[in-house]
Formats: structure tokens, sequence, C-alpha cells
């Protein structure tokens, strides 16, 4: 909440110093801070709280691909995979050389992405085998949500508009 | 080089939307269905990477690896930085859900011109200076495209925003040039362990 509140104040400096009349800019950003403001508030209360689960729901409501599905499951699948092998990398880079700094450390830094790039391409690999063994992709998305009652529709809209007020 | 939600015009967010789409469809297309698991374990390792911050003098930056991304997935970049944003703005509330076709089109058009221009060449080459010149210019030419996109989405909603786009520009400059760098750093890198990755 801190940083969303930092960004708006942000965005109101920025264009209030930037526009060419600053009373003008200055109702233009905090236009835009309320703006964004009530669709941050919107999109809190009725998308995040659902969850990647309720989005892919969504997805599939709205008849998107099953590539685009399989893509945004897996590359959130990949990311706590390979998030413990890029720390542990990082955090013996630092044991390593402590003193490293600028170019240097750039360098050390692509060089670990590098390597862990190799690793998800060869985890990959592995990856695509085993699908093909199991009969490809189909029932891969085979996530199954229990189907809400209209009231229970109902009584979750309602919470949303409570979380907003 | 997020736009925030509020910013831009409902043209601009339907033009985004328009060409984010046909982008992510051309890309998904052009990506088989088994290197759809390449394309998402990349995509993370990408993703995980820009979230590291690092120290570059008196400052600290996280980098986008926009153009490394562009030359190793080519036209799935725009899938992969489509669900990257989308996931950004899900778990970490940068940019949004409805700037996100803006915000895609921004850095996933600067990946793919960037796979168009310099792919080839980056894979026909053996000399390793030149090799690390291309991905110099290819690293630093995405973030300044990139910008430039976001500068001309902003500009196109409201001329008065044409000082805040070129502050927008003049910031990214350094940007461009330790992206440049650790472009170069990872292609080179990249291409003496496993060349064949590039290709």
């Amino acid at each position: 909440m801190k940083k969303f509140l930092l960004s708006n104040l942000i965005v109101i400096i920025t264009v209030t110093l930037t526009w060419p009349d600053m009373y003008e800019g200055f109702l233009t950003g905090l236009s835009i801070a309320l703006k964004c403001s009530v669709i941050y508030l919107i999109c809190a209360a009725f998308i995040f709280p659902k969850g990647l689960a309720g989005i892919y729901k969504a997805l599939m409501f709205l008849h998107v691909p099953e590539k685009l599905k399989i893509l945004i499951l897996l590359t959130l699948r990949g990311i706590f995979i390979l998030k413990e092998r890029f720390q542990s990398a990082l955090i013996s880079l630092r044991m390593r050389a402590p003193t490293q700094k600028n170019f240097a450390k750039l360098k050390s830094f692509t060089y670990i992405t590098g390597s862990v790039l190799l690793q998800a391409a060869d985890r990959s690999e592995r990856m695509e085998r085993a699908i093909k063994c199991r009969g490809g992709f189909a029932g891969f998305n085979s996530i199954t949500h229990n189907k809400n009652e209209k009231h229970e529709n109902a009584f979750e809209g309602a919470q949303s508009l409570l979380q907003i007020s | 080089m997020h736009i925030s939600e509020g910013i831009l015009s409902t043209q601009i967010l339907i033009t985004g939307w328009a060409g984010t789409c046909a982008g992510v469809a051309l890309g998904l297309k052009k990506t088989s269905d088994y290197k759809i698991v390449r394309t998402a374990l990349l995509a993370s390792t990408f993703f995980l990477a820009s979230l590291v911050n690092v120290r570059i003098g008196p400052s600290s930056t996280h980098l986008s690896f926009i153009a490394p991304m562009g030359l190793i997935l080519g036209w799935g970049a725009f899938p992969a930085i489509f669900v990257a944003l989308l996931l950004q703005a899900i778990l970490f509330h940068f940019g949004g859900l409805l700037v996100l076709g803006a915000n895609t089109l921004a850095m996933a058009s600067p990946a793919l011109i960037v796979y168009l221009i310099f792919g080839k060449l980056i894979r026909e080459s053996d000399n390793k200076i030149k090799i690390l010149i291309l991905s110099f210019i290819a690293g630093a030419l995405a973030v300044i495209m990139g910008a430039s996109i976001a500068g001309a989405f902003l500009g196109l909603t409201d001329k008065n925003f044409l000082t805040a786009v070129k502050l927008l520009l003049v910031a990214h400059v350094p940007l461009a040039l330790i992206e440049g760098v650790a472009t170069a750093f990872l292609i080179t890198w990249l291409k003496k362990a496993a060349p064949e990755f590039l290709k």
C-alpha cells in the first residue's frame, strides 16, 4: 500500500511540474491518481483475491487459447521452481566475492542468469518428454473448481463492495 | 517502463490491446505445442532475473532483459512478455490490468524488432568482438525503443505530457547503456557456453 501511495505521489508531482500550467497539471495529476486508485481498489476487491486459479477460470470463460493458459500456469510454476536455484546462486556469488561492485558484479550476475537459463532449458526438455509420455497436454489443465451457486455469487459480490467502501 | 493505470486514453488502451492480441496470437502460432514448456521456463528465468537489484555506482537498478528475451525466444517473446507483465500486475501490482495491452506492446515490440534485426547476424557470427558490439547495440536499442513507444502512448493521450515524455527518455539513457552491457555479457557467454541455444 505504501508503494502504491508513493507511486501516486510521484505521478502527481511529475505531472504538476511538467504540465504547462502548474494548477491544471496538479488537477490532472490528482485525477490520474484517483482513477488509478479506483481501478486498483476494484482489482483488489474483485480480481486479486481470486488468485491465479480464479483468473484461470475467467480465462476459460473468455475462451482464451489453450496454449496461452498453459503458458501462464507453467510460467508461474517455473518461477517457484527456479527461484531457489537463482537465490542459491546469488548467495554463493555474495559469499565468493562480497566486495564485488559495478560492472564486475553486473558481469557475474549476467553469467548466473545465463547458467540458470541453460538449466531451465534442460529442465524444459525433460518436462516436454514427460508430457509426451503422458499423452500430451490433454488433461493437463484439469484444475477443477466448485461451481458457485447464485446466492454464493451474490455474497461474494456484496463482500467485495463492502471491502471497497 | 510500466505505464500506470488511469493515464492513457481509451483509444490508446484499445490500440494497445489490439496490437498485443495480434502479437500474442502470432507468437503462439509460431511456437509449437511442446516449445511452450521451454518458453514458459525461460520466461520464468527472465522474470526472476528482472526482480534482482544490481548496484551500479551510487544507485541500484533492475534489468529488464528485453533484448535477450527477443534474441532467445524470437516470436515467443511476445506471449512470454505478456504473461510476465500479467503476473507482475497480479502478484506485485506493477502496471495494471487495463493498461496491460499498452505495456506489453511497449516492451514486446522492441524485443521482436531486435530479434528481426540482430538475431540472424548474432547467430551466424563467430567473431567475439562483433557479437559483443551487436548485442550491446541490441540491448540499448530495445530499452530506448520501449521508452519511445511508452512516450508515444503518453504523447498521443495528451500533448501536455510531452515534457514528461522528454524526461522519461532522458532517464532511460543510462538504463539503456547498462542494459546494453548486460545483454553483451549474456549473449557472448551463451554463444561460448551453449552456441546451440541461440539457434
